[in-house]
């Protein structure tokens, strides 16, 4: 279940400081991704929410799924949770204890499995998260399934995969590679999506979506890539680095521009909505 | 799996970065323009599908500043431009002058009715005026009225989707009188069409980079005019380079269809 992985699940998001010294103004695209995220909900550190209305405290038991490089995993650590996080990419898994030990989380659990089964027992976990993981899965009911079974009665579930609308503009430029297995299978209408999941037996309390910042920039970086004759696999993503070139530089900095400005909000809103990378639901399982 | 990642990543950070200023149009407006299918001169369309010819008489309703009809002029048409402001229209027509327009008649009228004979001419252009007017089915029951049997029509207003978003960013004005005083969903703009009787030959949804321009400009809260907030520069900056690429003009169109500033309709009246 190899997988294209978003930038939040990959490591803490850093300023190249070595492209500072250019004479223009220079912006990371995930440090402006991070911002974006933290305006759409993300890492709410006052209010102890992963995201909004997915609050993690430390009397929570925290199941991360498809955890990748695991910065949902580390902030639910960070807020003294017991967390157990699982990948199906040993080295991932090998990282992320090295890095959580040196936390004050309640205890932690690294498993690599393809999480269908996990060698949890029922009722385990209090907060389940599977962010971006099941486009990528044979049987998405099926996996949702094994997350119910692993929650506890009242459980909250933050769950994510790509927005249609998204993905749909994507189609005409990613290769084929980013729709074929191990990359994005399955693409989810918002209904489907909140169909699949109250199937599951879960009650939606939240579904938004967020992440025009991303769509352009991933439909730029496509772009890019064929133009300098990059071989391009679904994967390629996951490993896009700084420096970026120039049209994402440009992209990243007019929307840094952008979301800085106090009249911006209802404008981000309102592309989130439009044209957003992913959308989320927050649900839970009945008393 | 992991060993194919690690090869990939060195591929993508191994190529070396375009150090070089990127090579950008003079202006990427009109490339964009040109890429929505409009000012073909080789094949003498206004816009895609809708050719000028020396033997055409154009009437553009609400000419404005006189874009569409020096196209015209260029190929020869006899035009006819109205627009309710006068000093528009003698700027329209000083600007003919010298112009290889085989006939040149301005008129200043609210188009209510047209100063103009049934069947007078064929080609008709009405560029975002529809969702100005008061009563736009009148409004075009007039156009049909004035165009020849045959005669062919280009007609644009706002997409409904970037005018619902502007409804939560722009100023009420906007959306009040002389403004936009009707958002017209694609259905109901074709249906106002066929209902006067004309028969559509092409629909066409265009305008991504301008519906982003257009959100952008109300949070900068500027004059309509230069100079521009760092912010709008930086966005025809980073379309000009996304444009230069080759698969540009794809991804181009993917987002106007997902998010265009305008819907255009060709149509014909009936012999």
């Amino acid at each position: 279940m190899e997988k294209l992985r978003t930038w939040w699940r990959g490591s803490e998001p850093q300023v190249d400081k070595s492209a500072q010294g250019d004479a223009r103004q220079y912006f990371d695209s995930r440090a402006c991704g991070l911002v974006d995220a933290v305006q759409s909900g993300w890492f709410k550190n006052d209010s102890g929410e992963l995201f909004s209305g997915f609050p993690i405290s430390s009397e929570d038991i925290v199941l991360d799924v498809g955890c990748g490089a695991g910065a949902a995993t580390l902030w639910a650590a960070k807020q003294g949770a017991e967390v157990i996080f699982v990948d199906v990419v040993e080295e991932k898994i090998e990282l992320l204890r090295e890095q959580v030990q040196h936390i004050s989380a309640r205890g932690a659990t690294g498993i690599v499995c393809d999480s269908t089964p996990l060698p949890i027992p029922d009722g385990t976990a209090s907060r389940i998260m599977a962010l971006e993981v099941l486009e990528h899965v044979e049987d998405p009911a099926k996996m949702l399934q094994e997350l119910v079974r692993v929650g506890q009665p009242g459980s909250l579930y933050l769950l994510s995969v790509p927005d249609a609308r998204g993905e749909n503009i994507q189609k005409t430029i990613a290769p084929d590679a980013y729709f074929a297995p191990p990359n994005h299978i399955h693409i989810f209408e918002r209904d489907d999506f909140a169909r699949l999941v109250e199937d599951a037996g879960l009650e939606v309390e939240r579904h938004t979506t967020y992440g025009f910042f991303w769509s352009l920039w991933t439909m730029f970086y496509w772009a890019w890539a064929r133009s300098n004759g990059i071989e391009l696999r679904g994967e390629s993503l996951d490993v896009v680095n700084p420096p970026y070139p120039p049209l994402l530089d440009d992209w990243t900095k007019v929307w840094h521009t952008l979301i800085q400005m106090p009249e911006a909000a209802p404008l981000k809103h309102a592309l989130d909505d439009l044209l957003p990378k992913s959308q989320l639901i927050v649900a839970r399982k009945p008393l | 799996m992991l060993g194919l990642l690690k090869r990939i990543g060195r591929r993508v950070l191994g190529t070396p970065v375009q150090a070089a200023p990127v090579e950008l149009p003079d202006d990427p407006t009109l490339t964009d323009a040109h890429l929505s299918g409009w000012f073909h001169r080789e094949s003498q369309e206004l816009f895609e599908g809708f050719p000028i010819s020396d033997e055409d008489s154009v009437l553009d309703i609400g000419c404005g500043d006189g874009t569409f009809v020096r196209f015209c002029a260029e190929f020869g048409a006899e035009v006819i431009f109205a627009d309710i402001d006068g000093e528009k229209i003698a700027g329209v027509e000083r600007s003919l002058q010298g112009s290889r327009a085989r006939g040149v008649i301005p008129l200043v009228t609210d188009a209510n009715p047209l100063p103009l004979p049934d069947a007078r001419v064929s080609k008709v252009v009405a560029m975002e005026v529809l969702e100005h007017v008061e009563d736009p089915a009148q409004f075009v029951q007039e156009l049909v009225r004035v165009g020849k049997p045959g005669a062919q029509y280009l007609i644009t207003v706002p997409d409904a989707v970037a005018e619902n978003v502007q409804k939560h960013l722009a100023p009420a004005s906007y959306f009040e009188r002389p403004n936009h005083i009707r958002v017209f969903q694609r259905d109901e703009f074709e249906k106002l069409l066929t209902d006067a009787g004309l028969i559509v030959e092409r629909r066409a949804y265009y305008g991504f980079y301008w519906s982003i321009w257009w959100f952008f400009f109300w949070a900068c809260k500027q004059e309509l005019s230069p100079p521009w907030h760092p912010l709008l520069e930086s966005w025809q900056r980073t379309w000009g380079i996304l444009l230069s690429t080759p698969d540009g003009p794809r991804i181009k169109k993917a987002l106007d269809e997902a998010m265009p500033k305008s819907q255009a309709i060709i149509a014909r009246k009936p012999l």
